[in-house]
């Protein structure tokens, strides 16, 4: 018996890095357009993962997490646009502004005691504010956004004519982004981060500080999550309120992580996998009514709560790997 | 050990607690007994330091902790055990327990501790791989004394450890308290299982409407007529 599902789990092993081989090798070279789908899903991996850090590691469900993103992104291209400032050096302060503007939310959101729902809609809100407030300053140039004039390739101004160099970046952000998760969940810190998602009034009562690791998870999320829009901003070379700071790009960070499985390392990643086709099909279905694709992720999404509520990780684990983790126990 | 001096606490505008004194002394257990929405539960949570007191004086061990974190009064030694468990359910009896022993000396002797829980409760060693959401109601009750032993009290409150027990698992838990007693440490017990309560304990206190109706040795409060027909039916 054991025999037979080991060599299962060899062959399926195989298919799985054969599958893995052909989309980040072979068909981004193949053709540009997926190399496209591919950087847009793995950035919006790495900021699932940056969501995931926050609210699957410690339970604080963000559904404004658009706000760090667009703090990165405006920052760094102001920076750069009107100082001249490279981007590389703008993606730091626009990450510190971040997690400034996160400790400052998440000081009013944790001292009111402000939990599930509520906190969601705090951070909704304050995301909101940030609209607004773009798309009614001059220095964000309002509503009509900022384009970044495209100098030309170099690495000190983050531009690339070449998409490829794009696709390495994007890698490198998910490869740190997947080992900062790695190393918290290993740590006591991450053993703080799920007892407070687990219970926390238990956590309290156990002397953990729930108030400041709660504000250490927004922080290190918000930090990375900014570091993000920076890369979003140089790679489309343009910005809007709406991209920005709306709840759509809010939707769109925290869908991946839900349908991967969240609380778990791979999964952002497992589920921007899996859905940059179904979501390039929908818009490619539903051309000519923008923003409707929204409309199948927010199916997805329910879909994903239904019956998958541990998301694609934890479903695999369940069902391929059930005979292992019983044994375990025993 | 502890003492507590006329403290006034209020959720919001409403007075839960109102000129409560108490007095615990080194290896006692002490109850505190009383019906629903008497201001148990909120006597232990300001204690603990959840909930400040708007007046009073809360002394551990001879310093002022009123007003103190609750992770700081964790640390000084004074733990308490939440009512209805509080597991953390998706993560295994072992990782519940090890949560329990965060910082400093209690951390450094975390695997003494685990074994001591073990001996306590010999049943928790068969499950330590199980998850703790999985355990019956008794087993989770366990592994949250467990839990709360973990930290190395000086001093442990439970908030009702016998609630939605079966009777026969509530006599284990009394024994388990009154052991964990003889070993050293302090104990604050609330319970509305008035009669198990009062045996294990030398003294009591009767909580009604946030104030302190009745005040004695358990033995009589036990033979208190006011205290049978109110909490023990008879």
């Amino acid at each position: 018996m054991r025999n037979v599902l080991t060599l299962n789990h060899r062959i399926l092993a195989k298919i799985v890095a054969f599958f893995l081989l052909v989309v980040f090798l072979v068909l981004p070279v193949a053709n540009p357009v997926y190399l496209h789908i591919l950087i847009m899903a793995l950035l919006y991996a790495y900021l699932g993962s940056c969501w995931n850090i926050l609210s699957g590691y410690t339970g604080q469900f963000s559904f404004g997490h658009t706000l760090f993103f667009g703090v990165g992104a405006y920052v760094s291209t102001i920076l750069f646009v009107k100082l001249g400032i490279s981007p590389w050096l703008g993606m730091w302060l626009g990450a510190l502004l971040s997690m400034v503007i996160s400790l400052f939310i998440g000081f009013l959101c944790f001292r009111y005691g402000l939990k599930g729902p509520f906190f969601a809609l705090a951070t909704l809100a304050f995301a909101e504010m940030f609209r607004i407030g773009a798309n009614n300053l001059d220095i964000t140039n309002k509503a009509s956004g900022i384009l970044i004039p495209m100098t030309g390739t170099s690495i000190t101004t983050f531009q690339f004519h070449e998409k490829g160099v794009y696709y390495g970046i994007i890698i490198v952000f998910n490869v740190i982004i997947i080992l900062i998760t790695f190393f918290i969940q290993r740590s006591r810190l991450g053993d703080y981060f799920e007892a407070i998602r687990e219970d926390e009034e238990a956590a309290q009562s156990l002397g953990i500080d729930t108030f400041k690791y709660k504000l250490v998870a927004l922080a290190i999320s918000a930090f990375l999550t900014a570091l993000g829009g920076t890369f979003y901003a140089q790679y489309s070379l343009y910005l809007d309120p709406h991209i920005c700071f709306g709840v759509g790009n809010s939707i769109e960070i925290l869908i991946r992580p839900i349908l991967g499985g969240i609380g778990t390392i791979l999964g952002p990643v497992i589920g921007a996998l899996c859905l940059a086709p179904v979501s390039e099909f929908a818009r490619e279905v539903l051309r000519g009514w923008s923003g409707a694709y929204l409309i199948i992720f927010g199916v997805i999404l329910v879909v994903a709560i239904l019956f998958l509520p541990d998301g694609i990780v934890g479903f695999v684990k369940k069902h391929f790997f059930q005979i292992k983790m019983e044994g375990e126990g025993r | 050990m502890l003492k507590i001096e006329h403290i006034d606490v209020f959720y919001g505008e409403i007075q839960i607690l109102s000129d409560i004194s108490l007095q615990i002394h080194q290896r006692e257990i002490v109850t505190v007994i009383g019906a629903n929405s008497a201001g148990k539960s909120t006597l232990l949570k300001s204690i603990a330091g959840i909930i400040k007191p708007k007046k009073g004086r809360i002394e551990f061990q001879g310093k002022d902790i009123t007003g103190a974190n609750d992770h700081e009064i964790v640390e000084r030694g004074l733990v308490r055990v939440p009512e209805g468990r509080k597991l953390f359910c998706s993560m295994t009896v072992l990782e519940n327990l090890e949560l329990g022993a965060l910082k400093g000396n209690a951390r450094a002797k975390r695997k003494e501790s685990i074994e001591m829980v073990f001996e306590l409760f010999p049943k928790l060693k068969d499950r330590k791989k199980q998850l703790a959401g999985t355990l019956s109601g008794g087993e989770q009750q366990m592994v949250a004394i467990g839990r709360g032993l973990m930290s190395l009290p000086k001093l442990l409150m439970f908030d009702e450890p016998s609630l939605g027990l079966a009777p026969l698992v509530v006599k284990e838990v009394f024994e388990a308290i009154k052991r964990i007693n003889e070993s050293g440490t302090t104990i604050l017990l609330v319970e509305q299982n008035v009669n198990y309560a009062l045996t294990c304990s030398a003294r009591g206190l009767v909580l009604e409407r946030g104030k302190v109706v009745l005040e004695g040795t358990a033995e009589s409060l036990l033979d208190d007529d006011r205290v049978r027909k109110a909490y023990m039916g008879i």
